[in-house]
């Protein structure tokens, strides 16, 4: 079977379709999203979601969270003693929400459509891809956030829209996309964004403002101190959507911390970054010839656009107010899960199209002699340009420098500017071509970006015939199947946590979070519940573990409230 | 792609702005298609959309004699009278920035004569007696007294003239002394973006350009200006289309010879400060554009002159080399459609049949020709140029409408034929030496021209060393009146013959030789000789 899956940068979601419609699927612990957060104890046992953001705020060495924003690098994410690429991380989420699906549907699954943002890099994306196939998963297609949550939207009803705008802010990234239905055709027509701009980033600037408020012993200025901070940051920034005021207590080795931040503080800090909204939106409306008054609606996704600070934003940018009808968080996997309805040619989606876009311009580096004969090098020479319609291909010609020259250098590059040095560099490649004179060998550059949003790069060179496919020289994507098959199952001999004591696992890792939040009485409280309820899970009989983890969980419930209040 | 000719074929609609219709024919299109299995179709249909949509392709190509009666000849216009609406020529050349030259409303009079001067010079219908007439009397109204004298008003018309008609020489080359005359073109090349020798070449003396001169057959240079043409480097376009140094030298030993030229006409210094410029190569000057057209000037005109016997009337059933200079002539353009359009136009002058009904007929085939066509254009040196001319042809075949006598299915045979053996000595050898057995497990290969099996035999010598000694070639006995006939009609000798091709214990390497001699005549005799001689020697073995 073939599901949709949200891989996010804070939470993590997995829909599939059925009987004519896409839902959720909760995961073992029955909540619909999965924090993405990973954490592997010594023992060689990975936690995923909720269970491991515990672990985190317990020892922060040994869980990692917003690993999204390093996929696509070859960054290496230090856990406990075990080193991680973000995308093996990755594949762990999706492991683990493949599990969910199969144990809430009986189905194996074997497909997925995976979301990406849209402006995610080529590298990004193929790491997206490698990342589901080392969770045993054939990615059917990668989906842009924006269009899943536009399918969403645009499905609803199946009826003819103007363009609308998806405004998509999650924890990591920044989408927008121009969207048109039309005839059941669902139609992106431009797409950009900001893939280092999220809810995260608001987070840290809440962060940021606390260390240079507060003084903070220097000995705990530590991993875990940042990790509880963070924590902190992201609750008083949850609180502040509903409230103008929040605030929170940080216990910090025998000390104890009064956070506080108001809404009017916070948008201060937050300005920088609600500037960087604009000209992703100002691009995307450019390049589909909109002008604002054109757009039939604001479609708001993501978790980041809860923030009241955010929405006053998009209504003053837009003189309106935007669109409420999709969940924040849940419109992207119900729009994959839609796409994956559409992969498995689902009768209720006959009628059903969706045409997307490559976000951004791909080209190669080229020199070339200005008007005084100088030699000019390092100039973006594009071949698809942003926002042309995929599955796309074109071809450019390209010719010799000098006289004799043996051979040609690719560089591929993604991005806007005319300088090479501005963009993104995707992968080189070197080839001989034939010895002749200055301009006379040239070499045929076809780049075809598919419906993935993956770009194959293929040479040839009209004199000798000859045809080269691009393997992009990056040392991340220079893994061979075998590796691949090897890689995964290293992966594999992680452990998952027996499914049946995930619930149990999360109220313990609760718990032991509580602990060392509080001081004194309730302290000791925690610490002696725990100790009755790790009794209770001893006896290894499920009538009794229930009702005991249930009142547990309760009691826990009202100590955090308290906390929070 | 981004210039979209004439999207209403591929959208299977008739021309219309409402966008509703426009776009619930690409939504029914679109579902009836997989963009990712059918990438370049999808490309086509979303580009046809989108040109739909643009609104600029409303009304078809002009057709020919419409629009005749909007000037007067030489009569003043009405007042009021509208301008003559004219779209873009459907297969322009791209030429984005310059268009709105066509959409400019004129209100004064020489304005519109001008561009109506304009407009059948660079049109697509061909240039009738009226038309020529028509430029003429325009031309003489015009250039009567010094009003067009403010060249600033005309800037950049003349400089897209000027480019164009360069570009689509032979078209309206009648008219470029004429023209380049009173616009003093032949000194301000430079600013046009067009090469200095461009008008000098085409500057009359007498009533001859150095061009119209250059053209006859047995000018002193006339054989030089052909293989400037034929001895094109290979490359892109513009490096391909012109030879600089070689033609720099032949100017230069023209220039010699012509000194009236020199002295009333060539600008040195203008000359010297253009090659300054670009002498670092074609693609790296400032203006490929400008060499570009140079080179599809040179280029054209060389094949015109190549081709100046070439009989544009009564479709031929043999492939020779008319076909070559027909696609040579129009191989410039970079517009499948236009080239395509030009082909037919040439070949089959009373043909009704055009490319949006060739492309609304068969478009897969069509698409497949558009193929092939590029393909053509990128390797015109390689042995396949002959076959891809074939193709070609044979896609226009099955186009549908064209007059043409043969049949599909031989030409199709021999195509796969062909295409087997073109580069596998093996199986050249096997074919030689049994073309009947292989006739009777692939197809008639008896009509096979001459010359492919001069190519198999090519294909043949250039790797006999990995042939070695193999079986003898022959399985039929032969006759000593057969090879008797055979060296009198080849003129070699009886006995070279018979060793290479009756001796049984004669080598494949002794053979092949033997036979490349023979087919080596070939080419010298006529063709239904060379097709006897052939006959022959495929009897005998």
């Amino acid at each position: 079977m073939i599901v949709g899956i949200d891989l996010g940068t804070t939470n993590s979601a997995a829909a599939i379709f059925e009987n004519g419609e896409s839902r959720l699927v909760p995961n073992a612990l029955g909540d619909l999203l999965t924090p993405s957060a990973v954490a592997v104890l010594p023992d060689g046992t990975t936690l995923v979601g909720k269970p491991a953001l515990n672990h985190w705020a317990v020892k922060p060495s040994e869980a990692v969270t917003s690993f999204k924003r390093f996929i696509g690098t070859t960054r290496a994410i230090k856990i406990g003693r075990y080193s991680f690429k973000a995308e093996d991380l990755s594949a762990i989420v999706l492991r683990s929400l493949k599990e969910d699906i199969e144990a809430a549907t009986g189905e194996e699954v074997t497909e997925a459509i995976i979301t990406v943002p849209a402006y995610f890099n080529d590298k990004q994306r193929k790491a997206t891809r490698r990342a589901g196939e080392l969770a045993g998963l054939k990615v059917a297609r990668l989906l842009n956030e924006p269009t899943a949550a536009a399918l969403a939207f645009g499905i609803a009803d199946k009826e003819d829209r103007e363009p609308f705008l998806v405004f998509d802010l999650g924890g990591g990234t920044f989408d927008v996309s121009i969207v048109e239905m039309f005839d059941a055709i669902v139609e992106v027509r431009a797409s950009s964004g900001d893939n280092r701009l999220g809810g995260d980033d608001f987070t840290n600037a809440i962060v940021t403002h606390w260390t240079d408020q507060y003084q903070f012993p220097a000995d705990v200025r530590s991993n875990l101190l940042q990790a509880r901070l963070f924590q902190a940051a992201d609750a008083v920034r949850r609180q502040l959507s509903d409230a103008d005021e929040a605030s929170v207590t940080l216990t910090v080795g025998d000390r104890q911390f009064d956070l506080s931040l108001d809404a009017a503080t916070f948008e201060t800090l937050a300005a920088p970054l609600l500037t960087r909204l604009r000209d992703p939106i100002l691009r995307s409306l450019r390049d589909s010839n909109l002008r604002i008054e054109g757009l039939s609606d604001i479609v708001l996704v993501g978790g980041a656009t809860r923030m009241p600070i955010v929405r006053k934003a998009i209504t003053k940018m837009f003189g309106r107010f935007p669109n409420h009808i999709v969940h924040p968080d849940h419109a992207v996997a119900i729009g994959a899960a839609i796409q994956a309805g559409l992969v498995a040619r689902d009768a209720a989606l006959d009628e059903v199209r969706l045409t997307d876009i490559c976000p951004f311009t791909l080209g190669v580096e080229v020199t070339e002699y200005d008007s005084h004969g100088r030699l000019r090098g390092g100039l973006f020479s594009p071949i698809i340009s942003r926002n042309s319609p995929t599955p796309i291909s074109r071809t450019n010609n390209y010719s010799s420098m000098t006289d004799n020259q043996s051979q040609i250098r690719l560089n591929i590059y993604q991005g806007e500017s005319r300088e090479v040095a501005n963009n993104i560099l995707l992968g080189t490649m070197e080839f001989p071509i034939p010895k002749r004179p200055a301009g006379q060998v040239s070499i045929d550059c076809r780049f075809t970006y598919d419906t993935s949003g993956l770009l194959d790069v293929d040479v040839t060179i009209p004199e000798t015939g000859e045809t080269r496919s691009m393997v992009i020289s990056d040392d991340a994507d220079a893994l061979t199947p075998e590796q691949l098959e090897a890689r995964r199952e290293q992966l594999a001999a992680l452990k998952t946590h027996p499914r049946d004591m995930a619930e149990n696992q999360y109220v313990v890792g609760w718990a032991a979070r509580l602990y060392e939040e509080f001081i004194d009485e309730r302290r000791e409280h925690i610490g002696r519940m725990l100790l009755d309820f790790e009794g209770v899970l001893e006896t290894q009989d499920p009538r009794a573990i229930e009702p005991a983890r249930a009142a547990f969980a309760t009691a826990l419930e009202e100590l955090e409230k308290d906390q929070r209040l | 792609m981004s210039a979209f000719h004439w999207p209403w074929p591929v959208l299977g609609i008739a021309p219309t702005d409402d966008r509703k219709t426009i776009r619930e024919a690409y939504a029914r299109l679109l579902k009836a298609l997989d963009p990712d299995a059918a990438t370049e179709a999808f490309m086509e249909l979303r580009d046809a959309r989108d040109a739909a949509l643009s609104g600029q392709f409303l009304h078809p190509p002009r057709a020919e004699g419409e629009e005749e009666d909007d000037f007067g000849l030489g009569t003043p216009l009405p007042e009021g009278t509208a301008t003559p609406e004219t779209p873009p020529p459907a297969d322009h050349p791209p030429e984005p920035e310059e268009r709105p030259v066509f959409t400019v409303a004129y209100s004064d009079d020489d304005d519109r004569r001008f561009q109506r001067v304009v407009d059948l010079l660079l049109g697509e219908a061909p240039l009738t007696a009226a038309d020529n007439d028509e430029i003429n009397r325009h031309l003489d109204t015009l250039f009567a007294d010094d009003r067009m004298a403010d060249l600033g008003h005309y800037a950049r018309i003349e400089t897209w003239l000027a480019q164009l008609l360069a570009e689509r020489f032979p078209r309206g080359a009648a008219f470029f002394p004429r023209i380049a005359e009173h616009f003093e073109w032949g000194t301000r090349a430079h600013e046009l973006g067009i090469h200095p020798a461009i008008p000098w070449l085409f500057n009359s003396h007498e009533g001859h350009s150095l061009v119209s001169e250059l053209e006859t057959p047995g000018h002193a240079y006339h054989r030089e200006w052909i293989e400037l043409a034929r001895g094109k480097p290979k490359g892109p376009l513009w490096t391909r289309a012109i030879d600089k140094p070689r033609m720099a030298n032949l100017i230069g030993t023209i220039r010699r010879d012509y000194p009236w030229l020199e002295q009333e006409h060539w600008q040195p210094e203008l000359v010297e400060r253009w090659e300054k410029k670009t002498q670092d190569g074609a693609t790296k000057g400032p203006g490929p554009w400008t060499w570009l057209m140079l080179g599809i000037f040179l280029f054209t005109l060389l094949a015109r002159i190549a081709g100046s016997d070439f009989p544009d009337s009564a479709p031929t059933v043999a492939l020779d080399q008319s076909t070559e200079e027909v696609l040579d002539k129009y191989r410039y353009i970079e517009s499948p459609d236009l080239a395509i359009s030009a082909f037919i136009e040439s070949r089959f002058p009373d043909s009704d049949v055009d490319v949006p009904s060739l492309r609304a007929g068969n478009p897969e085939f069509f698409q497949e020709m558009v193929q092939v066509w590029d393909i053509y254009k990128m390797e015109p040196e390689s042995f396949d140029s002959e076959l891809i001319e074939m193709i070609t042809e044979e896609y226009f075949l099955h186009l549908g409408g064209l007059p043409y006598p043969l049949l599909v299915d031989e030409l199709k045979q021999r195509e796969a034929v062909l295409l087997g053996l073109q580069d596998d000595p093996k199986r050249c050898v096997d074919f030689l030496r049994n073309p009947q057995s292989f006739a009777a497990r692939n197809v008639e290969t008896g009509d096979i021209p001459p010359r492919y099996v001069g190519h198999m035999l090519e294909v043949i010598q250039n790797k006999l060393p990995e042939l070695g000694t193999g079986a003898p070639l022959s399985r039929e006995p032969v006759t000593e009146a057969g090879l008797s006939a055979l060296s009198a009609k080849s003129g070699l000798a009886a006995s070279a013959l018979a060793a290479g091709l009756t001796k049984p214990d004669a080598s494949d390497a002794v053979r092949c030789a033997t036979r490349l001699a023979l087919y080596r005549r070939l080419p010298d005799l006529p063709e239904t000789e060379a097709r006897k001689l052939m006959t022959l020697a495929l009897k005998l073995t």
